[in-house]
């Protein structure tokens, strides 16, 4: 039972350690949007190190890309992890895919302004994993 | 001579110990086995009897649903779970409600936004036109409210997405 217990220990401590390490490795950005009054009104800034969609009326949209390289030489599995509250109004075109050694895929960051949307700025953030496929 | 006495004491105490020991050990497997039998059985009753009291209690045969997009965003957010309360006339319908209606596609939980003689008229919040209107009849209930907002339980309904999924 006691070497059951300490098998059970390792291999969680195993797992917490690979989880820690791609926390740290992930390539985080911030997200924002400012919802203005009027009607198509886009107003954007184009900072590289986040993803700021600037200023955005209701029923407008604005498109960002974020490119992803590989330049290992085995497989890296991406995987998207946005959260926050902007994060219900951001679609993400793909995610859990494979990028190939020396290849880079981009990944589109959209966000859509609801009618129902309050007039102020909304933030959250987005997380990139990226996971050396076996 | 007192020490002797006393080791031979110890000795056979050991002995009755042991003797003991697989007695104690089945006795102890036994428990464990019932104490899993009892967690199970509760935990089947939870999740089998918590619809069917939350049916009853809320009268209406679908006490739950699981928000599967944005349309309702803010107020509902996608994977919320909300419960449903069953409405047994339309005077229990307000504008300003959050109803969940059948439609040939499935549900709908929207919010209504004019009532009508023999129909009412539904929006999503986040959406910028109106629902074709649905009879009175199709409407299944309206959210329960808490503080004045729909009560809703954040993720919970992903359980609900993912099973339908398969």
């Amino acid at each position: 039972m006691n070497k059951l217990k300490l098998a059970i220990i390792i291999v969680l401590a195993i797992i917490g350690i690979f989880l820690v390490v791609q926390v740290i490795n992930a390539s985080k950005y911030e997200m924002v949007v400012n919802v203005v009054e009027g009607e198509n009104v886009l107003g954007l800034n184009p900072l590289t190190e986040r993803l700021d969609f600037g200023d955005l009326s209701r029923n407008n949209r604005m498109t960002r890309q974020i490119t992803v390289a590989n330049g290992g030489s085995m497989d890296t599995f991406v995987m998207v992890w946005k959260f926050g509250e902007i994060s219900d109004l951001v679609h993400v075109d793909r995610n859990f895919f494979v990028v190939e050694p020396k290849e880079e895929s981009k990944i589109s960051f959209e966000v859509k302004i609801p009618p129902s949307a309050e007039t102020r700025k909304y933030e959250g953030k987005v997380w990139i994993f990226r996971l050396p496929k076996p | 001579m007192d020490i002797q006495t006393t080791q031979t004491l110890i000795k056979m105490e050991n002995e009755q110990h042991d003797e003991n020991k697989p007695k104690e050990k089945k006795k102890s497997v036994l428990k464990n086995i019932i104490g899993w039998i009892v967690y199970l059985g509760l935990l089947a009753g939870l999740i089998f009897g918590t619809p069917k009291a939350l049916s009853y209690v809320l009268d209406t045969s679908y006490p739950m649903a699981a928000i599967t997009s944005g349309s309702m965003w803010p107020a509902l957010e996608k994977g919320d779970m909300v419960f449903i309360k069953g409405i047994k006339s339309r005077e229990e319908v307000d504008v300003g409600d959050i109803v969940v209606y059948q439609n040939p596609q499935g549900f709908t939980i929207h919010r209504v936004v004019e009532l009508q003689a023999a129909r009412l008229v539904t929006k999503g919040d986040a959406n910028n036109i109106s629902d074709t209107p649905v009879s009175y009849q199709d409407v299944i209930g309206k959210t329960v409210e808490f503080q004045e907002k729909p009560f809703r339980i954040p993720l919970l309904g992903n359980v609900s997405i993912l099973l339908n999924k398969r």
